[in-house]
């Protein structure tokens, strides 16, 4: 099985921490990079709301439910068209993945529903690394 | 065979643009913005750089 190790990195905050950087095309057909962390806590990916408009989401494609994170219960509007990434080293793996968009959320979080079952996902928190193996 | 990660990292410090959306191209800011779109529409931003918001607060221990 091939695999991609993946160094913590910071991004611009000074403290390195597992992120990875998804080439995502949006439901309009423009795309971009996004950075997020590797969130095994999350159910499935979740974006900042402003990356709603930037994958080309209108309200129409969205779907408000409502959500628990750490700190108590949060609105998702959920994405009801998939959008597509793929990590920019292995570009022939492109995936879908249904974010949940969140006001006030201010990091993308990588979840398991969509990443996590493309990708077996193991943490190096000792070695600072992470690992994205998957199947050819 | 395993491969390192090439992804530059944002080489610079992002606390002066706390609140705001930046475009990232080799490691470094080269445009902001309070709103995403206003900041992809920025003619010196490019469609393969990184947008980003940058957290309000950035320095405390991260919970998610």
């Amino acid at each position: 099985m091939p695999e991609l190790v993946v160094a913590y990195r910071s991004v611009g905050f000074g403290v390195a921490r597992p992120y990875l950087v998804l080439h995502v095309s949006g439901v309009d057909g423009r795309s971009g990079l996004i950075p997020g962390l590797i969130d095994s806590g999350a159910d499935r990916t979740v974006l900042p709301a402003g990356y709603a408009a930037l994958l080309g989401y209108g309200p129409e494609d969205l779907e408000a439910v409502q959500g628990a994170q750490v700190g108590g219960s949060v609105t998702l509007r959920n994405a009801k068209k998939p959008s597509r990434p793929y990590v920019p080293e292995i570009p022939h793996v492109v995936f879908d993945v249904r974010p949940s968009f969140v006001d006030g959320c201010e990091t993308a979080l990588w979840g398991r529903g969509d990443i996590m079952r493309q990708f077996d996902v193991t943490i190096r928190e000792r070695r600072q690394q992470f690992v994205l193996a998957w199947d050819e | 065979m395993a491969v390192i990660h090439q992804e530059p990292e944002v080489r610079e410090d992002l606390t002066r643009y706390a609140g705001s959306w930046v475009a990232i191209r080799d490691g470094m800011v080269i445009a902001s913005a309070l709103d995403p779109v206003d900041l992809r529409n920025d003619p010196l931003v490019h469609e393969n750089d990184l947008l980003m918001p940058v957290p309000s607060n950035t320095s405390g221990i991260f919970i998610l």
